[in-house]
């Protein structure tokens, strides 16, 4: 008997979302079988079997981390009986304790971010001021303003602070509002990294959008339902700042529903533009504080053969940690005079602080502009502080940028590239 | 395990009405009964005995001939037609409910099975090692298309796929597990349909928010490519909902294909979370000869009555 043969479901008509319907599924995968053996596997070792059970196995383990029904399985416990309801009970615990940092919408640390720790000069109190000024909001939306002179490590407070409660959120991340191309960059980065978050495959395509499409992405990836606990810090904002992103901004921490912001400031100016945030002062470093940092800075500076001293245990951290604290003073150098007013009061504390500074500045400096005498530093700057590497080696980068490129063809690439400019000439 | 096919076809039972405190009873009688056929299956293989509902449980078997119920009161019930749902594994802590729905003319378990005269069921026999933490579960319903005297149409069978895993999750108090479907060429359609449905006439709601993937092998989105299916139930009642399935005959989908398209890709765009979606094409041409279908069909039917 011979019959017409054919495919029953073509490969366009299994698929469940076309181009115009905005929307990706998350897999389309071809079976060699006909219509009705697509479902028939002879063993647990027929591939398409295997095939099937990877996807199956995947979704099954993503929907019991990430069960919908989370919040609602405990109520519904209350009316189940007997034995039954002692296995709903304990299932259901489970589940509400995974739903608090849901791995769905949980996105890692950088690495380099979260094995940076025990190298921070302890400041007495603030990070448990910081603390309880977060969670002194009870709704489940939450801004802290963190303001304080350059330098005085307001930037470092909230890395540590990131660090030290890793354990209660989900996702952490940075805009930085020092320039327009670091913000890009850094909102950039934020799309990408919500972009790949687990079990969030199916989304909207804004990759190509402008500032503000990638922003109204975050947001919307922000304001999912069970996403609440995730902390976005905002660096550097200032009067300039705000006058020219003040919409945008307002507009991602006050539309947002729910989530930790923290707003980094060297004026009081951020606590009456954002309503409803709490607010903590970071004070300078105290006589203390900045004398250990000084050594510290002396320390990795100078000595780093030295052994006997426990402080120099990790001296390429140290020196990370020492610049970041003193990365305010360096732009400190177009201080407008309210900051002025905050740097006198600050400035009192200590002469050794500002010793302190002026070290690591020196540091800082060197480690911009030549490679040769600062390479451990340099190294370790990179490593630890993804956020603000491009700040230090941007200038020598961009210089050698193109140089680098030239000398990096091959030469038959070089001499396409000299073709077709030459071809190019009439046309011009 | 299938080296030698069985010479004659095994067929797939079901028992129902065990009662919970007859579980180890049932257990030994439903190894006994697999053994017996010689159907050279792993231990372990060929049956499976899940909770039912507060009291009962239900059993599968793989038997050539229909099995011989031992005297039990109230009575175990046997049949074949496996409309309904269907436990086929269920381990202790599962944690996800993994929903298998067969496609046109399909059976629950016989769907499944290796070959054409395969004992094993890979749902049923060696999936739930794979995935233990997951509870197996068929729908079976009834699209026999030759001599059918049904009027049913795809949102008939999407409600009672919802009201029946409603009703089955309540029993077994699993309302809250997530929910993943594999689901085989019309079973696809129907669970699309009753997603969008409980969405819209806000029925079973709790069904669809456990909803958390779906697992489509060929499922035809625009329509079935199997003229000839038309022309087999040519005047009989369930002509519309063939019609429906099928493209038209310039082999455009036809108008259930295209809303059911639309209104699912709008509920998938602004579900939350989103539904995890992937879907199984097939490469190998089928034959497409109806006639053939047609008298398997009847002969399954003629089979089916004889009981």
């Amino acid at each position: 008997m011979t019959g017409k043969k054919q495919l029953i479901v073509t490969e366009a008509s299994a698929e469940f979302f076309g181009f115009s319907d905005g929307i990706r599924q998350s897999n389309h995968i071809p079976s060699p079988a006909n219509h009705r053996d697509l479902v028939r596997f002879e063993s647990s070792y027929d591939q398409r079997y295997r095939d099937l059970i990877e996807e199956l196995k995947t979704m099954a383990l993503e929907a019991s981390i990430n069960s919908p029904m989370a919040d609602q399985s405990v109520k519904s416990s209350t009316t189940a009986g007997g034995k039954a309801k002692m296995l709903h009970n304990d299932l259901a615990r489970a589940a509400s304790q995974r739903s608090q940092s849901p791995a769905w919408f949980r996105v890692h640390l950088p690495m380099n971010f979260a094995q940076k720790h025990g190298s921070f000069v302890e400041r007495t109190g603030l990070l448990g001021d910081m603390r309880r000024e977060i969670f002194s909001s009870t709704s489940s939306k939450r801004i802290l303003a963190l303001y304080g002179a350059p330098g005085s490590g307001k930037t470092q407070l909230s890395n540590h602070y990131v660090r030290e409660y890793w354990a209660d959120y989900s996702a952490y991340f940075k805009f930085d509002l020092g320039s327009t191309e670091r913000f890009n960059r850094s909102l950039k980065e934020i799309y990408s990294q919500v972009h790949s978050a687990k079990g969030y495959r199916i989304i909207r395509d804004n990759l190509k959008g402008s500032e503000e499409a990638l922003l109204a992405a975050v947001m919307e990836w922000f304001s999912k339902a069970n996403n609440k606990s995730w902390i976005s810090v905002i660096d550097q904002i200032d009067s300039n700042t705000l006058q020219s992103r003040g919409e945008l901004l307002k507009r991602l921490v006050l539309e947002v529903p729910h989530g930790t912001f923290v707003l980094i400031s060297q004026s009081t100016l951020i606590t009456r533009a954002f309503e409803g945030s709490s607010s903590l002062r970071v004070p300078g470093l105290s006589d203390a504080e900045s004398t250990k940092l000084f050594k510290q800075s002396l320390g990795s500076g100078f000595f780093n053969k030295s052994k006997g001293e426990d402080v120099l245990s990790a001296p390429n951290r140290c020196q990370t940690d020492l610049l970041d604290q003193t990365s305010g003073a360096l732009y400190g150098i177009s201080l407008d005079t309210t900051r002025k007013r905050q740097t006198a009061q600050q400035t009192t504390s200590s002469n050794i602080s500002c010793l302190a500074r002026n070290t690591s500045g020196c540091g800082k400096r060197e480690t911009g502009q030549s490679s040769t005498t600062a390479t451990p530093r340099k190294t370790g700057n990179h490593s630890s502080r993804p956020w603000n590497q491009h700040l230090n080696a941007s200038a020598t980068r961009q210089r050698s940028c193109f140089a680098s490129v030239l000398i990096s063809m091959r030469f038959p690439y070089r001499l396409a590239c000299f073709v077709i400019m030459l071809s190019l000439i009439p046309i011009l | 395990m299938s080296d030698t096919q069985p010479p004659i076809k095994p067929k797939f039972w079901r028992i129902h009405g065990i009662k919970t405190s007859e579980r180890d009873a049932a257990w030994t009688w439903l190894q006994e009964q697999v053994t017996l056929e010689g159907l050279r299956l792993s231990e372990d293989q060929g049956f499976s005995l899940a909770q039912y509902d507060g009291e009962t449980l239900c059993a599968t078997l793989t038997a050539v001939e229909r099995p011989t119920i031992p005297q039990r009161k109230p009575p175990w019930q046997v049949e074949e037609f496996f409309y309904g749902l269907t436990p086929v594994s269920d381990p202790e802590g599962a944690e996800v409910d993994i929903v298998a729905v067969t496609g046109l003319g399909g059976h629950a378990l016989g769907s499944f099975r290796s070959n054409d005269n395969g004992a094993v069921v890979w749902l049923r026999d060696f999936a739930p090692v794979d995935v233990p933490k997951a509870r197996f579960l068929t729908y079976g319903y009834d699209t026999k298309l030759a001599d059918s005297d049904s009027t049913q149409g795809i949102a008939h069978l999407a409600q009672l796929l919802f009201h029946h895993l409603g009703a089955f999750r309540r029993n077994t108090c699993t309302s809250h597990r997530p929910l993943v479907f594999v689901c085989h060429s019309l079973g696809g359609l129907v669970l699309k349909e009753a997603l969008v449905r409980s969405e819209r006439l806000e029925q079973n709601t709790e069904v669809a928010s456990a909803t958390f993937g779906l697992i489509m092998l060929g499922v035809p989105n625009l329509g079935l490519n199997h003229r000839q299916l038309e022309d087999a139930v040519k005047d009989q009642p369930n002509s519309g909902f063939v019609r429906d399935l099928v493209v038209t005959s310039s082999g455009q989908p036809s108008q259930l294909s295209n809303s059911l398209k639309d209104n699912f890709a709008h509920f998938a765009k602004y579900r939350d979370p989103p539904l995890q979606i992937v879907s199984f094409f097939e490469t190998l041409q089928s034959l497409t000869l109806v006639r053939l279908c047609v008298i398997l069909d009847v002969v399954r039917s003629l089979i089916q009555n004889r009981y």
